[in-house]
């Protein structure tokens, strides 16, 4: 698979007070170049404090304490890890190369400029271009992501303007310098679901024109059916189970993704059953667990196998579909 | 389908029981420099409390022989040796043959041994009954000046831990007074809304924009004559405090309205409590520790005012005793020149005011302890 | 056909718009402007919108936390109606135990200051048993019903898991054996995972204690499963209102079949097709004239730019808000 970054045995912990929060702990990922990798999880997963570790942006009392990001380049393969943080390197990365996209836009626009100066003070940042020309190009990209009346919005300030409009302002500024991979994280979970339609149509389009890699974070399974190639399951800090989206909904092979997708209200469950809910409540963060992390909740954990040891790690079931229960080692295929 | 599986912490069920001011206890404790200003501030007022038996003489006591005297040392090492209980040598005032000015030097073959509980002039301890017991002091014949003597010769030392009894306690009334205002003001305006909280900014608008200083020089000049200094000093911090509230009500006011969109308190209001019941149970402890925590900052400023309208000339007097009288009579070039230690009330006010300083900031730290 | 326990009557609120130094009024959000329907004893009403909609407003209003601007809300007690919006303190204390409310989100719906008894036990207090033992008796049977330790009913909030926060506030709601409930948004906050927990708790004891809700809710997939009726909002309007079934089968209104369409399907076999909505929710301070869903329909004439279309029954239970509902045929959810 020709991947545009490899996550390597990553580990991001914060040190507390109260005791130390194992966020990230051994993450494994590649991101495929060009196509959208959906990283998905409950909240306190460690879903965003991945997507958090790649671009360096943890900061105290947070640290990643192990494991290695590589990005890779035309130009050969950088090891992001090494680099400091708000070094030279790591800020021209971010950007040009590897943008990133929140779930509340206000935290990557400034109050106090207009929407428009924003996206062309970002063109410029990266691109040798005079004012005149990164004004013009601001408002090109503007009207690319679907902003009505881009020269007349150019003047507005970000309270001017709706949720929805000031996440396509984020993604004119994130796209702005045409980056290989997009991390967005929730970038639709504060909006409607009008506007979330739309904002993933945009950015499956805008995927398809900049041949960029994305890496969206969400829990919404809904979301993950709709735009995912590749899908990462995330729990209580590492990947249980990696594969193709139409593995992963058709033929789950972690008792967690089965728990997940089962306990879905859809079409497929008669209304008002039953439904059928994962028993307990994610664990504490503080809390230490042998074995595998989900066995307190899992109904096909079996004691003296699931409940002690090491974490287990990710073994493939087959080409491409990976999972990381300790069951399911047996199982060539799913038949 | 039951959620029983709680977690059990390494302190157990001990954290998931503990109240609020437990929580804060618990993360103030863990701010170090914010403990030990704590204790500092308890120290001070403790020696404010105690003065009169901390210090080796009385206030008005006067030694015309030994006037500007400066800091005796203390000395563990003396001509016979190492002591165990430190001592001072006698110090001896003598003319300069040329500048004539008093100069004072130790004088080696006088051994004073510091004395425990030694006794001097008589006072009534916090008013219960006389002793002339003092937890320091020298025989009789030798002097204890440790930070120096003043123009009278009267000991620096007592003078300031006396003046802490007034520094630190003059304005708390008024502090007092300030905050039960702003509390109060600051709910009605919260809670009812509406004109009455229309008319309360507005009034506390036109209060905010009173120049201090002018007013209080117009204060001072009107309190009735026959007063003395310290009544009009209490007077007009009582009087400012009618000025000073305002702050506090514009915290208190937006907390309320702040607190009363959170849903806990729509919750009460749907199942039909009583309005005092949701000021009481529901707003008022959302910002309790916000009111210690100001409170605490609001001292500084206090004995800070004190000072410096006493050090002016618009607050306290002679022969009121506070640092800010201290430093006012050590307001001259030459007294700065020539006798230096004339200003260590200036380094208790420091000490008190960065003490309070770091209290505060150590509680607001701790004051969230559910905003993680 | 069951009776109906609450009847509501062209209710409004309008919230002003103020500026000035003296708060002068300068316009009104009309977030609910003219709303009627009625929730049957033992039914599942739920009211569906996106924000600004003004869902979560008629809730709020309906149980008189806001002052309501106009409309009649009575509320059908053993054969007797009681005006919900002239009532005074005292009738209104006395209509609060039949009528309660549960909160969307789990964190700012518990007073932090107070332990599980005392939130739970409060509504007790609050209507006069002031009795320790008799509290602490009924509040041990609520916990235990919504599922918790009651031996956990001296800890503070923060010791539990957003899932089990709610039931607490589930719990509080149900201290005082009230008729209706009225539920917003009470598993949006939540994990998927726990989603489906919370969901079951509320079928369940619907179920068990005969309740009446009303189900404030964005999310379609949870609407469907767990309400018996559905209204549609739309800028402070109900432009839909129909069974289950038949709204999700045959929507009638073209805003219904935009948000069915818009809401991602946990299937990627099935793709959204393309956009149906464009444009943003309509602002409620100053909503279009005539249907203020015009501009973004796409079956919109010049009448539905002047005419304002009012709710009509177009079949029995549905009732329809658009002057071309007879000749559209629109699609639904696909099963």
């Amino acid at each position: 698979m020709d991947s545009i970054l490899t996550i390597e045995n990553l580990h991001t912990q914060f040190f507390l007070d109260e005791g130390t929060v194992r966020a990230v702990d051994g993450v494994n990922l590649q991101i495929p170049r060009g196509k959208t990798l959906c990283v998905v999880g409950e909240s306190g997963c460690g879903k965003s404090i991945t997507a958090f570790s790649i671009l360096q942006m943890i900061s105290r009392p947070g640290r990643i304490t192990d494991g290695s990001i590589v990005l890779h380049r035309e130009e050969g393969d950088i090891e992001l890890t090494q680099l400091p943080p708000d070094g030279k390197q790591m800020r021209r990365i971010r950007g040009a190369e590897v943008a990133m996209i929140f779930q509340e836009p206000m935290t990557s626009l400034s109050p106090v400029h207009t929407v428009g100066s924003q996206i062309a003070e970002a063109v410029r940042l990266h691109m040798r271009v005079d004012k005149r020309e990164a004004r013009a190009r601001a408002v090109h990209i503007m009207e690319r992501v679907g902003m009505p009346d881009p020269e007349g919005r150019y003047a507005q300030y970000p309270h001017e303007m709706s949720g929805g409009l000031r996440q396509r302002a984020v993604i004119a500024m994130a796209l702005s310098c045409r980056p290989q991979l997009l991390i967005a994280d929730e970038p639709t979970t504060a909006l409607d679901v009008t506007i979330q339609a739309q904002i993933l149509a945009l950015m499956r389009e805008l995927q398809a024109e900049l041949d960029m890699a994305i890496l969206l974070i969400t829990h919404d399974l809904g979301v993950v059916a709709q735009m995912a190639d590749e899908v990462a399951v995330m729990y209580w800090g590492r990947v249980v189970e990696y594969g193709s989206v139409e593995r992963i909904f058709s033929a789950p092979q972690h008792p967690y993704t089965e728990a997940l997708l089962r306990s879905l209200p859809g079409l497929h469950i008669e209304r008002k059953s039953q439904l059928q809910a994962i028993r307990g409540s994610v664990p504490d963060p503080f809390q230490r667990l042998d074995g595998c992390a989900f066995h307190t909740r899992c109904d096909e954990c079996e004691p003296g196998l699931c409940d002690t040891g090491q974490r287990p790690l990710l073994h493939a079931i087959e080409t491409g579909h990976l999972s990381a229960c300790l069951r399911r080692k047996e199982r060539p295929s799913d038949g | 389908m039951s959620e029983s599986t709680t977690t059990e912490h390494a302190d157990g069920d001990d954290l998931y029981t503990a109240s609020q001011w437990q929580l804060m206890a618990r993360k103030f404790a863990k701010h170090r420099l914010a403990v030990w200003s704590g204790l500092t501030v308890i120290a001070l007022y403790m020696s404010a409390l105690f003065c009169d038996f901390l210090s080796p003489y009385g206030l008005e006591d006067q030694h015309i022989d030994y006037i500007y005297a400066p800091p005796q040392r203390l000395h563990w090492i003396g001509p016979d040796g190492v002591h165990l209980v430190p001592f001072v040598y006698g110090i001896k005032g003598m003319r300069h043959p040329e500048t004539l000015r008093k100069v004072y030097a130790e004088d080696r073959t006088q051994v004073y041994p510091l004395r425990f509980f030694a006794r001097g002039t008589p006072y009534r301890f916090l008013g219960l009954f006389e002793t002339d017991r003092h937890f320091i002091g020298v025989d009789r014949g030798g002097t204890l000046f440790l930070l120096g003597t003043d123009s009278l010769g009267r000991d620096l030392l007592t003078r300031i831990l006396y003046g802490a009894r007034i520094s630190l306690t003059v304005g708390l009334i008024g502090v007092a007074l300030s905050f039960v205002f702003g509390l109060s003001i600051g709910a009605v305006s919260g809670y009812y809304g509406g004109w009455i909280d229309n008319l309360i900014q507005r009034l506390i608008e036109i209060l905010r924009s009173f120049p201090s200083i002018p007013l209080w020089m117009a204060l001072s000049a009107a309190l009735p004559s026959t007063w003395s200094p310290l009544q009009i000093y209490f007077g007009i911090t009582v009087v400012l405090s009618f000025l000073g509230w305002t702050g506090l009500a514009r915290v208190v006011r937006g907390k309320i309205l702040a607190l009363r969109e959170e849903d806990y308190a729509t919750a009460a209001v749907l199942m039909g409590a009583s309005k005092r019941r949701i000021m009481g149970r529901h707003l008022l402890p959302g910002f309790t520790s916000h009111i210690v925590v100001s409170l605490t900052l609001a001292l500084p400023g206090m004995i800070l005012g004190e000072t410096s309208l006493s050090f002016l000339g618009l607050g306290l007097r002679s022969p009121i005793t506070s640092w800010g009288v201290l430093l006012q009579e050590a307001q001259n070039v030459q007294a700065v020149a020539m006798q230096p230690w004339l200003l260590t009330p200036a380094v208790f006010v420091v000490v008190a005011v960065l003490a309070f300083n770091f209290v505060g900031d150590g509680l607001r730290d701790a004051a969230d302890p559910y905003g993680r | 056909m069951a009776e109906t326990l609450l009847e509501v009557v062209d209710l409004k609120k309008y919230f002003p718009i103020t500026s000035g130094l003296f708060d002068k009024v300068v316009g009104y959000v009309k977030a609910v402007d003219g709303v009627s329907f009625a929730l049957r004893s033992g039914e599942c009403l739920a009211l569906v919108g996106e924000s600004g909609s003004g869902k979560t407003t008629v809730g709020r209003t309906l149980l008189r936390a806001y002052q309501p601007t106009d409309g009649r809300v009575s509320f059908h007690l053993d054969g007797e109606a009681i005006d919900v919006m002239d009532a005074d303190e005292e009738e209104l204390k006395g209509l609060r135990r039949h009528m309660q409310m549960i909160f969307q989100d789990p964190y700012a719906s518990l007073n932090p200051r107070m332990t599980v008894f005392e939130i739970v036990g409060e509504p007790l207090l609050v209507h006069g048993i002031k009795d320790g033992a008799q509290r602490e008796e009924r509040v041990r049977q609520l916990m235990d019903q919504v599922g918790l330790n009651p031996q956990h009913m001296r800890r503070y909030p923060h010791a539990f898991s957003g899932g089990q926060r709610q039931r607490i506030g589930i719990a509080r709601a149900l201290a005082l054996h009230p008729r209706m409930i009225v539920a917003d948004e009470p598993v949006s906050a939540l994990d998927v995972s726990v989603q489906a927990q919370i969901l079951n708790l509320l079928q369940n004891l619907q179920d068990d204690l005969g309740l009446t809700y009303l189900f404030i809710a964005h999310d379609l997939s949870v609407v469907r499963h767990i309400a018996d009726r559905v209204a549609v909002m739309y800028v402070g309007k109900i432009v839909e209102e129909a069974p289950v079934d038949a709204l999700f089968s045959r929507p009638r209104h073209p805003y219904s079949e935009a948000l069915m369409a818009a809401a991602p399907v946990a299937d990627p076999a099935q793709r959204q097709p393309p956009l149906l909505l464009q444009g943003e929710v309509a602002d409620p301070s100053n909503p279009p004239a005539g249907c203020p869903f015009h501009p973004r329909c796409r079956h919109a004439t010049s009448q539905c730019k002047t005419e304002v279309p009012t709710l009509q029954s177009i079949e029995t239970d549905h009732a329809v808000s658009c002057h071309r509902a007879e000749e559209l045929h629109l699609s639904g959810m696909s099963s």
